[in-house]
Order: structure tokens, then sequence, then C-alpha cells
């Protein structure tokens, strides 16, 4: 039996990787998540989105070492296999990638994203909120 | 009409929607669909999907409640919403004023967690109430 002493953190985190063929923008974004502009809950995602774009590290796919592994390209400690597989696809044709993290200790807004677990993917971004940690 | 009140000091929001017009719990699952302006079969459509499930088919309708299952052991719909609901006073005399105008008063405890505080009332607000002439313009 393992005893631990001190606090136990209920905070989770979502590591997550948007793949897009332009810069990421904001209508983009709406459109991929499927709510309209003027939506009476556009703020929600347009927050989501401004917590992404503020978390992530991005990468010029066009012009990363195809050579090292995908984690390289990010500085990152471990993608998951289905990020490698999408990372590795992409490279070289001169798509663009965010990666990042989200934290239930931020905000609402991210606590709510970081207790749910999507991929969404329309002509334009590939969005991929799989790994969640609890 | 929506009323938000805490049950404890440090608990998240609770809420009792109270939808005004005789419109059925599907009816009133399109009315949301089509307020939020949402693209069918996209991530926000199935969040205010389940956001209207979570509220208008998984909460406890009160006044429904009430009527079917504890009108006889409570001889009002207040006394109801005081002892067995443990509301605050303030909610139930809101609750009691509004009963007669309401098709049901589902008693919504969000697992939500920006449905908090003055954001969470005004965005459920917005996807459950249409808005006033003012507010439209």
């Amino acid at each position: 039996m393992r005893v631990r002493a001190g606090f136990v953190s209920n905070s989770s985190s979502t590591s997550f990787l948007i793949i897009t063929r332009d810069e990421l923008e904001e209508g983009a974004f709406l459109e991929l998540m499927g709510v309209a502009p003027d939506s009476p809950i556009a703020d929600l995602f347009r927050e989501l989105f401004s917590d992404v774009v503020g978390s992530s590290q991005y990468a010029d796919l066009a012009r990363v070492d195809t050579r090292v592994s995908p984690e390289a390209w990010f500085d990152a400690d471990r993608l998951s296999p289905a990020m490698i597989a999408r990372l590795q696809q992409a490279a070289g044709r001169g798509l663009k990638a965010y990666f990042g993290r989200l934290s239930s200790d931020n905000t609402l807004v991210q606590t709510f994203f970081c207790t749910d677990a999507f991929e969404v993917e329309n002509e334009r971004i590939y969005f991929n909120y799989l790994e969640c940690a609890w | 009409m929506i009323i938000p009140f805490k049950s404890g000091q440090h608990s998240q929001d609770e809420y009792v929607v109270c939808p005004r017009a005789p419109l059925t719990v599907a009816e009133l699952r399109d009315r949301m669909l089509q307020r939020a302006k949402v693209t069918e079969g996209s991530y926000a459509y199935r969040l205010v999907d389940n956001l209207h499930a979570a509220i208008l088919v998984q909460s406890i309708d009160l006044k429904a409640d009430y009527d079917a299952y504890f009108a006889c052991e409570y001889k009002s719909f207040g006394e109801y919403l005081r002892r067995r609901a443990r509301f605050p006073s303030a909610v139930v005399a809101t609750l009691t004023q509004a009963v007669d105008e309401s098709s049901g008063m589902y008693h919504f405890r969000p697992a939500y967690a920006f449905l908090d505080d003055a954001y969470g009332l005004e965005f459920l607000t917005r996807l459950l109430e249409d808005p006033t002439a003012g507010e439209a313009s």
C-alpha cells in the first residue's frame, strides 16, 4: 500500500493538436466547432479559441526536421500515436500545426473543456482534443 | 424564467428553469438549437443538445413531481419546496407565485463548470428564453 501525504490534486489537463491549411483564425475555428459568429453561445468558443492560441506552440510543418520524432518539433514529452501519425502525414505539405495544453486550474471555460474529449475536422482544420489526463 | 440559487455557501449555482409556454420537451429542444445557431452534427450542436437533455429530460420537474407523488404528503407546492426540496425561502416564494404560469419547473444542477455565477445565468437565459423586443433589435 502506498500512502501519500499532502495535497491530492483534482485538476486535469488536456493536450491538443490543431493542424491547419492557413494561419489559425477565429472565424475558421468557430466554423469548425459548428457555431455561428452571431450565436448567443459564440463567446464560449471565442474564449476556447483564445486559450488555445495563447497556450500553444506553433510549427510550420513545411520546415520541420522529418528525421526526428514530432515530439521534438514542439518540445513535448509525449504525443499520442494518433497525433504523431497526423503530424507525420501533414509534414512537408505546407500545413501549420499548434500543440498545447489546457488546464482545469486556469478558467471555468478550460475546466469545462478539460472534462470533455473530442476530435473534429473539416476541409481546413483538424483539431485533436482527445488527450485528457486527470 | 430561470431562478439561480446556491444550496450552500461554497456550492455551485443551481437553477430552476420554468418554461412559460405550453411547449413539449421536443419543441423546447428545437427552439434551443435554433437560438444557439449551431450546425447540425457539430461539436457545438452536441453541446447544446446535451445541455437540453440535462435540463429538460434528466432534471426533476418539481411541478410534475409534486402533482404525481407528493400532493398527498404536502398540503401545498410551497410546503413541498420548503420541506422536501429544502429550497431557500426567497426561491420558494418566487416559484409558488409562478407555478400557474409555468409548464414545468426543472431543478437543474449543472455539471458544466462554466455555468456558474452571472455568466451561467446569462448563458442559460440566452439559450432558453426569447430575447425581449428591446434586446432583439
